[in-house]
C-alpha cells in the first residue's frame, strides 16, 4: 500500500493518503502534504544533508468535531507552521491521537524556499474512510 | 465529471443558461452560467455545476446562484462564481465563498511611452522588475513590519503605503473602493495571520500571479479608451496578486469558526467549504472585519508593488518615466452593495469568488472620472495570451449583481499541463515570439501554459453579449514576470 498519491484537479492539488490505522493516515497525509511543498527534501541525500543543520520542531495541539475534520484542522496547522516559521514538516510524532483530538511534535527542517505555495487546505468532500487494508482519505488544497 | 446533467439546464439566451430550483430540494433559487452552448458542456468536465447548485442552497440567497463563463471547479464555490445574500432576512457570509487569496485581484499602470521607444530595453526592464518585485514561495519582501505598523496596514490599506511614501493620493482614486474596506478591524485578525504577513507586502507569491508589461494592442472602443488613458501601442503593466499569508491564514482560521458556529444558527449546508452564519451576528461580523482588513491588506501590497515596478521603470528609463494608475479590482471578495430584487431595493451581501465587479455608467460608487463610462474591469487572460480592459455595462447590476469574470479560467490541471508541457521549452517558445520571460520556477511555468486555460477571447466575448461588461482595449504580453 503506497503512503499517498497525488490526482488531478482543475486548479488546485488533490492527494490521497492511506494507512493502516489513524496514525499512518495522518503521518501520510502530512508526508504528502510536505512532498509538494519541497519535493527535493524526498531525495535521500538531501534529507541526510538537511537533517541535523537545519532540523526543527513545532507542538500542534487540536480540536475537532469528527475524525475528518481532525485530519484537516492537523494539516492546516501543520501548513500554517510551515509559513509561518519558513520549514517543512515531514514526519510527526503523536503524543495523543483520538477520533476528535490530538497532541503532537512536527519535526522538519527549516528551508529558504518552498517549491510550490500552498494556500490552504480545504474540507471541499474530505472524508476519512476505512476500507480493509486499513484508512483512506482524499484532500484538496487550494494553490 | 459534473454529477448535473447538462439537460438539466435550460436555456435562457445563447449566452445564458439555468437550472430551475426544482432539480434539488435544497436549492433555494435557481442556478445560472453565462456561456455558449459549447462551452457550457466543456465546462460540465469537471464539477463546476455541482458546485453552483450548491450554492443555491446558501440561506439569503437572492435571485441566482450564478457562474460566469470562466468557471472551473474550486474546493466549495466554482470559481468564478457570484452569490450575494440578503442581510437583512438572516443571509449568510461565507468565507469559503470568498476564497483563501482574500482581494486577489488585478491592477493596471499606464505609462506614456508606445512599445516601439521600448523595445530595445524591454529586457533589461524584465530582468529590473523580476530583481524589484519580489516573488516565489517561502520568500519575504524588503519590508517588514511590526504589529503595530501592520495594524494600521490592516486598516488603511493603500493609503498605508502612500503614506511611507510608497505611492501619492493620486493613486487611491482609481482603486476600487478607494483601496481601503472602512469596516476593517485588525483585532479580528489572529496573530498568526499576522506573522504570516509580517514580511511578505510588495511581494507577489507564486502560481498564477504576475507582473506583465503589455502592449495595447487594439482600440475595441476608442472613445472609452481615450477616458481611461489608453492609446493604441502603449505600454502597460498588469499586476496580479493578493493577500498572500495573511489572508489565506485569515480565511483559514474563519471557516474552521464558522464550522463550529454554524450548528447554533441551525445551519446546514451540503459542503463544509461553504460554512458560514447569518451577515448579522457576532461570528458573521467577526469574519467582515477580518476580510475586510485582509483586503486591505491586498491594496497595500498591490500598492508597494506599483511602486516597486515604478523603481524600475526609472531605473531603465530615467525619472521622467510616469506609471499612472488605470483601475484596481478585486477578485475575491465580499462587498456590501445595494441592488434592486423584485423591484426592492436591499442591502446584499455580495461573494465574489473569481468574478469582477461591473458597475455600470453613472453609478454613483464609480469614481467622477470614470462615472460617465462605466468602471473598468481589468481581465488578465492566460500566460502568453491576451488580456482585456472592459468597462461595466448599465444591465451587469440586474443581470449579476454588477459582475463579470476575472479571467480566462482553467479548463485543465495543473498535473496534466506538467505532463504535457515543459516548462524551458514553454519559455523558448514564448521568447521566440519576442516575450520576456523571467520566472523562478519552470515547472510553475508549465502549470500555467496556455493550453490549460480557456480562450480569453471567447470568455469576454460572452461577458459582452450577456451584457455584463463592453470591451475597450485588448493587450498583449511583452513581458511576463512570475514567481
Amino acid at each position: 500500500m503506497k503512503d499517498y498519491e497525488i490526482l488531478p484537479h482543475t486548479a488546485d492539488l488533490k492527494i490521497r493518503a492511506f494507512g493502516r490505522d489513524q496514525k499512518e493516515l495522518f503521518a501520510h497525509a502530512l508526508k504528502g502534504m510536505s512532498s509538494v511543498i519541497l519535493p527535493e527534501l524526498e531525495e535521500p541525500e538531501n534529507t541526510a544533508n538537511q537533517k541535523t543543520a537545519h532540523e526543527t520542531t513545532h507542538d500542534i495541539d487540536v480540536v475537532s468535531s469528527d475524525m475528518t475534520t481532525l485530519l484537516i484542522d492537523f494539516l492546516s496547522q501543520a501548513l500554517s507552521a510551515s509559513h509561518a516559521y519558513k520549514s517543512v514538516f515531514r514526519e510527526v510524532k503523536f503524543k495523543k491521537l483520538s477520533e476528535t483530538e490530538l497532541k503532537a511534535t512536527l519535526k522538519g527542517q527549516q528551508v529558504d524556499h518552498f517549491d510550490k505555495n500552498i494556500k490552504a487546505v480545504t474540507y471541499h468532500k474530505a472524508q476519512v474512510e476505512k476500507e480493509p487494508t486499513g484508512f483512506m482519505a482524499t484532500i484538496i488544497y487550494d494553490v | 465529471m459534473s454529477e448535473v446533467p447538462l439537460d438539466a439546464f435550460k436555456k435562457i439566451t445563447d449566452y445564458l443558461w439555468e437550472v430551475p430550483p426544482t432539480y434539488r430540494k435544497d436549492m433555494r433559487v435557481p442556478a445560472r452560467v453565462y456561456a455558449t452552448a459549447e462551452m457550457l458542456e466543456d465546462a460540465s468536465r469537471d464539477s463546476s455545476f455541482d458546485q453552483l447548485v450548491n450554492l443555491a442552497t446558501l440561506p439569503g440567497i437572492q435571485k441566482y446562484s450564478i457562474a460566469m463563463p470562466d468557471v472551473h471547479e474550486g474546493y466549495g464555490s466554482p470559481i468564478g462564481g457570484v452569490a450575494a445574500t440578503d442581510i437583512e432576512q438572516q443571509g449568510l457570509i461565507s468565507p469559503g465563498m470568498i476564497g483563501y487569496d482574500i482581494n486577489c485581484g488585478v491592477r493596471l499602470l499606464r505609462s506614456q511611452f508606445k512599445f516601439s521607444e521600448i523595445k530595445d530595453k524591454l529586457a533589461d526592464l524584465g530582468t529590473a522588475i523580476f530583481r524589484d518585485v519580489p516573488s516565489g514561495v517561502g520568500r519575504g519582501g524588503h519590508l517588514k513590519l511590526d504589529i503595530a505598523e501592520l495594524d494600521k496596514v490592516l486598516r488603511q490599506g493603500a493609503m498605508a503605503m502612500v503614506e511611507r511614501d510608497y505611492g501619492t493620493k493620486d493613486d487611491l482614486p482609481h482603486l476600487e473602493s478607494n483601496g481601503q474596506l472602512a469596516q476593517a478591524d485588525p483585532q479580528f485578525v489572529s496573530d498568526l495571520a499576522k506573522k504570516r504577513g509580517s514580511d511578505q507586502l510588495g511581494t507577489m507569491g507564486a502560481g498564477n500571479h504576475f507582473v506583465e508589461v503589455q502592449r495595447v494592442e487594439k482600440l475595441i472602443d476608442s472613445s472609452v479608451a481615450e477616458k481611461l488613458g489608453l492609446f493604441e501601442d502603449q505600454v502597460v503593466v498588469m499586476i496580479h496578486t493578493g493577500s498572500r499569508g495573511l489572508g489565506h491564514q485569515v480565511a483559514t482560521d474563519y471557516i474552521r469558526n464558522m464550522l463550529s458556529a454554524m450548528p447554533r444558527y441551525n445551519i446546514q449546508l451540503p459542503d463544509r467549504e461553504l460554512a458560514g452564519v447569518p451577515f448579522e451576528t457576532r461570528e458573521g461580523q467577526q469574519y467582515f472585519k477580518a476580510m475586510a482588513s485582509a483586503a486591505n491588506y491586498a491594496w497595500a501590497n498591490r500598492q508597494l508593488i506599483t511602486w516597486e515596478v515604478r523603481q524600475a521603470f526609472i531605473n531603465i528609463f530615467g525619472v521622467q518615466t510616469q506609471l499612472e494608475i488605470v483601475y484596481d479590482v478585486a477578485h475575491n471578495i465580499g462587498k456590501l452593495e445595494e441592488h434592486q430584487v423584485d423591484g426592492q431595493k436591499k442591502k446584499l451581501l455580495v461573494h465574489r469568488k473569481g468574478a469582477t465587479r461591473s458597475f455600470g455608467p453613472g453609478h454613483p460608487e464609480i469614481h467622477e472620472d470614470y462615472r460617465e463610462v462605466g468602471q473598468p474591469v481589468l481581465i488578465p487572460g492566460s500566460m502568453g495570451t491576451a488580456s482585456y480592459v472592459l468597462v461595466g455595462a448599465k444591465t451587469a447590476m440586474q443581470e449579476s449583481f454588477g459582475s463579470a469574470c476575472h479571467g480566462a479560467g482553467r479548463r485543465m490541471s495543473r498535473h496534466a499541463a506538467k505532463k504535457q508541457v515543459r516548462g524551458q521549452k514553454l519559455k523558448a517558445e514564448l521568447e521566440h515570439r519576442g516575450i520576456v520571460i523571467r520566472s523562478r520556477s519552470m515547472s510553475g511555468l508549465a502549470e500555467e501554459a496556455p493550453l490549460a486555460y480557456k480562450d480569453v477571447d471567447n470568455v469576454v466575448d460572452v461577458v459582452e453579449a450577456a451584457g455584463l461588461a463592453k470591451k475597450v482595449v485588448r493587450t498583449v504580453p511583452l513581458a511576463v514576470i512570475k514567481g
